[in-house]
């Protein structure tokens, strides 16, 4: 009917139950831009109104039937356009029939699960979104909305302090401490550096945070891994000599951190290293890499938080 | 841990001159402290934080030299100033900015982030939002991530002077305690000097001496901790001597650098007050002998000593002030103790310097305890033992040791009134002894004029030894590498003066001590050169006289006066005997008849033997040894004008002695002295006295016999005007006889005596 443009078409749009009052995170696209999409938990229920709009008033719309689906997606850099669904949940709207008019309709995924975190890495992505299809004879009228899905993760059981001495015999010998394993992303690494034995003169030390995400290929023969500076961040200036002990603090927030997602639907992993570099006058680099493990903590009063961190 | 890489050093602006770097470097602060501004007035904190940042990270070179780099820290601190100020406006107005003090800490280089986290950690404090002591520990210690000395010099000293007037000050107190802030200065000041001291040992040794240079333009950043210390209020002297002096001591003594060591040890001295010094002296000495070699330990104590010294004379004259010495120290104690350990750990330090040392502890000693001699001489003794014990027995005249000794010694000598305290040091002599010929003379000339000066009376036996056997022996006796052309010496006379007047001031408590002392002074003086005895001994004899004197005013107190009396007479005649034979004739000769006189005055049952014994001895003197005519003319004239005043002679001795007299006149040479020496014996036969009677002689014959000569010698005189005046002279004589009533004058005078006269 609308071969020509003359056939009756709509618009879709998607209202989320409380989408006024719902905390908005932003992501960011593949164009590069970021986008506010409303925050979701797993378990949580998604629910809303479907408005459809007719184009042309008083015309009718045939169609076979409209359904919301509730996806959660992965897509990788390799396979593009295919998305792995590791979750859908279908609604059925309406049964195959005409519309007359505007029409707006409720769904309700009812405590949906919501597995992992939306992810928007080099080479994978993981998105949920709440989808609004019209069936039709020709093209189908669909309309999709993101939603952002952060997973909490409960404070670990087991988090030991990092302490570890590494070094080059006779040259260079350090021990270095982090207060923990595992942070939260709210966290603040505390630790310092200790040197044990300094034959080269040091120019200065940094601490770096490195994303490595790795995706596997179907059928698991291939993987990819991309390593990924988040910050480096310079702890001390100038030579250390024998004995002194360098302080290290640095907060987490501020920086664009996941949680640590050991294995995504099989298709791929995003790990957290902390990566502890010195150069010599000669540019020469030392480094130790420690993976420390992220997670999501349920978010509290943010003053508080500061306070806390400040005194640990 | 991993390795990998290698690149050039590259050195930006190492070819650029101190100048252009600097000049470049301020524009780029200048441009983004404009930046900051703008962002400030605009209300954008986020971008000022950001301008912030680039304006600091300029202090991140390597380029610059200290002097330099202080300049560029100076511009930079200048414009954070600013920043400070506007934000303790926000936090005033809008209320804090919670988390500014996470929010500066994002930045990725250190320096900056530093600089701000300071900043805005000030701001919190100051606007009471979280407790000072959690923002200055917290501080202190983030801010060992810079190492690079220079940078984290002048990193520390921004904190220290930021927070300068934020630290608490109070015993009790939620924001933190006093003791919050001793540990916060000195962690810093300990983290401070770990960065200067380690500039000493980076960059090439060849660069040695201008990186000392460097550093000690640097040193104010470091004692500024050490000022700060001592200007907080409730630090009491508990507290410094608990906590603070022994953790900046340790920091000293642990840095084992001699230029580090040498600065913070004057430090100390000089900021902290003086009653702080007065409870830790032990501490602080007992610190300087672990220093390094090289440390000038010397002045370190003698700076110490000084402002003490100081202090004590300021509060002595300053009657209000109770501060004094304190009773319940002994000073001289604890230095003297410090002292003797000290050189026992520095085996290296020059003799001088020790004894610098020492002469800085006796001016502490005689400020603090002028009663306490036994300590001055405990000084002497430690000193020499100390110069022994490093093998030095004698020091060379003109060296700093021979220099630092001879002060040591004048002090007491200089500083008491009186010298009686001086002297009752045992040990004096035994320092004296360390010295070569030249020094110990000048120090004797140094002392006989002292005692000359203040008319000191030496006046015991111990005294004597003291005063002649030890200070003037130089003076007086032979003292080894004494040149042989000593007496030749422009001085000598002067000096030799100066030694009588000593002398002639001696006075023993009582008549036997003053026997003593001259007794034991005639064997010194006997066995010095004829030189010497020339001027002293006259000294001494008349001393002895009237010591003799003195025993015959007493006679009633003393049973054996007549005896100590003899004794007395017969060291006399030794005496100018020695002298006698030494060539000086006239000299002997009157002192033999000032004896005499003496004697006469002294009857007692020897006293005419005596006295005719020095007569005689003057007479032989006469005969065998004066052969001037003058000088025989004077001696005759003393000699009648003598006898004519002693009253003990019977006339058996008498009369040999005044025709003796009249003979060897009439001998003269020249005729006028004959004519005038006759008419002068004439006297002694008329006015002279015997023992046994009150009447004079009154001998007017004798007198005639001599008047008459006199007429006759005066007649063959060929100068008629010298005739005249000797006619006038014998006229004179003759009026004076006939005045006293000599009847055989009145007769000759009748005869026509004036005949000559008329002539």
């Amino acid at each position: 009917m609308n071969f020509f443009g003359f056939g009756q078409t709509a618009d879709i749009k998607v209202e989320l139950t409380g989408s006024e009052t719902r905390e908005k995170v932003p992501v960011k696209l593949e164009n590069g831009q970021t986008e506010k999409q409303p925050l979701y938990f797993d378990g949580e229920t998604v629910s809303g109104k479907v408005h459809i709009h007719l184009k042309y008033p008083g015309k009718k719309l045939e169609h076979h039937g409209i359904k919301v689906e509730f996806l959660g997606q992965i897509e990788l850099f390799f396979d593009r356009g295919t998305h792995h669904e590791f979750s859908s949940v279908v609604k059925e709207l309406a049964p195959p029939g005409e519309m007359l008019r505007n029409q707006t309709f409720s769904f309700e995924f009812k405590n949906v699960e919501k597995p992992y975190e939306t992810y928007m890495g080099i080479n994978a992505k993981l998105r949920y979104l709440v989808r609004v299809t019209i069936i039709r004879r020709m093209s189908n009228i669909v309309k999709e909305k993101d939603i952002a899905v952060h997973s909490l993760a409960s404070y670990p059981e087991v988090n030991n302090r990092i302490k570890m001495e590494v070094g080059i015999e006779d040259c260079l010998h350090i021990e270095f401490e982090y207060n923990r394993s595992k942070y939260h992303l709210r966290d603040a690494i505390v630790g310092k550096i200790y040197f044990l034995l300094v034959r080269i003169k040091i120019k200065y030390m940094e601490l770096a945070i490195i994303r490595r995400e790795t995706t596997t290929a179907p059928g698991g023969q291939s993987h990819y891994t991309e390593n990924q500076t988040i910050t480096k961040y310079e702890i001390m200036d100038g030579a250390p000599v024998k004995g002194e002990s360098i302080p290290i603090r640095l907060f987490l927030s501020g920086f664009d951190l996941t949680p640590s997602m050991p294995n995504v639907n099989k298709k791929f992993s995003v790990k957290y290293y902390l990566n502890l570099v010195l150069v010599d006058e000669e540019d020469r680099r030392y480094f130790k890499q420690q993976e420390i493990v992220l997670w999501r903590k349920a978010q509290t009063s943010r003053s508080a938080l500061a306070a806390t961190q400040r005194h640990e | 841990m991993s390795q990998k890489g290698k690149g050039s050093a590259a050195k930006p602006g190492a070819a650029m001159s101190q100048d252009a770097l600097l000049a470049e470097a301020s524009r780029a602060v200048k441009e983004n402290a404009f930046a900051m501004k703008r962002s400030l007035d605009e209300d954008k904190l986020m971008d000022a934080l950001k301008h912030a940042v680039a304006m600091l990270s300029e202090l991140r070179t390597s380029a610059l030299q200290p002097k330099t780099y202080y300049e560029l820290y100076i511009k930079v601190t200048d414009e954070l100033s600013h920043l400070k100020t506007v934000l303790e406006d926000i936090f005033e107005k809008k209320g804090p900015i919670s988390d500014l003090y996470e929010l500066v800490q994002y930045t990725g280089n250190i320096l900056p982030r530093l600089y701000l986290l300071i900043t805005v950690g000030a701001v919190f404090i100051e606007t009471n939002r979280v407790p000072a002591k959690d923002v200055l520990r917290d501080l202190v210690e983030m801010c060992r991530g810079v190492q690079h000395p220079l940078r984290g010099l002048f990193l520390r000293n921004y904190l220290l002077t930021t927070v300068k007037t934020l630290l608490p000050e109070e015993q009790t107190g939620e924001g933190g305690t006093i003791h919050d802030s001793v540990d916060f200065v000195l962690l810093n000041f300990a983290e401070m000097n770990k960065l200067w001291v380690r500039m000493q040992h980076q960059g090439h040794s060849r660069d040695r001496t201008r990186r000392e240079k460097e550093r000690l333009q640097l040193r104010l950043l470091v004692g500024t901790n050490l000022v700060r210390l001592s200007q907080l209020d409730n630090a009491d002297v508990d507290m410094y001597k608990a906590t603070v002096l022994p953790a900046v001591l340790e920091q000293v003594i642990n840095c084992r650098d001699p230029i580090a060591q040498e600065y913070l040890m004057e430090c100390i001295i000089q900021v902290f007050p003086d009653d702080y010094h007065l409870a830790t002296l032990d501490k602080l000495l007992t610190a300087c002998a672990p220093l390094h070699a090289q440390v000038n330990v010397k002045a370190i104590v003698i700076s110490l000593v000084e402002r003490l010294v100081q202090f004590f004379s300021q509060s002595r004259a300053d009657a209000a002030a109770t501060a004094g010495v304190p009773a319940d120290v002994d000073l001289y104690k604890v230095f003297a103790d410090n002292i003797r350990s000290l050189f026992q750990a520095r085996t290296t330090m020059a003799p001088e310097d020790a004894v610098a040392i020492q002469l800085a502890l006796m001016k502490l000693t005689i400020e603090c305890y002028p009663e306490n001699l036994d300590y001055v001489d405990e000084i002497f003794k430690n000193t020499i033992d100390h110069l022994k014990s490093v093998g030095l027995t004698t020091v060379e005249p003109r060296t700093a040791a021979c220099e630092q000794l001879s002060l040591l010694l004048r002090l007491p000598l200089e500083t008491y009134p009186s010298l009686t305290p001086a002297l009752k040091l045992s040990s004096f002599g035994n320092v004296l002894s360390m010295f070569s010929y030249a020094t110990r003379h000048a120090l004797a000339v140094f002392t006989a004029k002292k005692i000359a000066d203040s008319n000191f009376a030496v006046s015991t036996e111990a005294e004597a030894d003291v005063v002649f056997g030890e200070l003037l022996l130089p003076l007086l006796g032979e003292v080894e590498g004494q040149p042989k052309s000593f007496h030749q010496d422009g001085s000598f006379v002067e000096e030799q003066v100066v030694v009588a007047r000593v002398l002639s001031l001696v006075q023993g408590v009582d008549l036997d001590t003053q026997a003593q002392i001259l007794a034991s002074l005639k064997k010194q003086l006997l066995a010095g050169t004829i030189h010497r005895m020339r001027y002293c001994v006259p000294a001494h004899v008349f001393k002895a006289l009237q010591l003799a004197q003195g025993y015959s005013d007493a006679r009633d107190d003393d049973e054996l006066w007549e005896k100590k009396c003899s004794k007395l007479y017969s060291m006399v005649r030794t005496c100018v005997l020695a002298l006698a034979e030494g060539e000086l004739p006239m000299l002997a000769l009157k002192l033999f008849l000032q004896a005499a006189l003496v004697t006469s005055t002294t009857t007692f049952a020897k006293s005419e033997t005596i006295a005719y014994e020095f007569c005689s001895q003057a007479f032989s003197l006469y005969e065998e040894e004066v052969s001037d005519s003058k000088e025989q003319v004077a001696a005759m004239t003393l000699m009648i004008g003598t006898l004519q005043r002693i009253t003990c002679f019977t006339e058996e001795n008498y009369t040999p002695l005044i025709t003796k007299c009249a003979l060897l006149s009439s001998k003269f040479v020249q005729k006028p002295d004959q004519c005038r020496g006759v008419c002068a014996c004439a006297n002694l036969f008329w006015s002279g006295k015997l023992a046994d009677s009150d009447e004079e002689l009154r001998d007017g014959d004798q007198v005639l016999k001599c008047l008459k000569k006199a007429i006759k010698v005066a007649r063959s005189c060929l100068e008629p005007s010298t005739q005249a005046s000797l006619y006038a002279d014998i006229y004179d004589a003759y009026t004076s006889f006939y005045i006293r009533g000599c009847e055989q004058v009145t007769n000759t005078i009748k005869e026509g005596g004036g005949g000559g006269v008329e002539e």
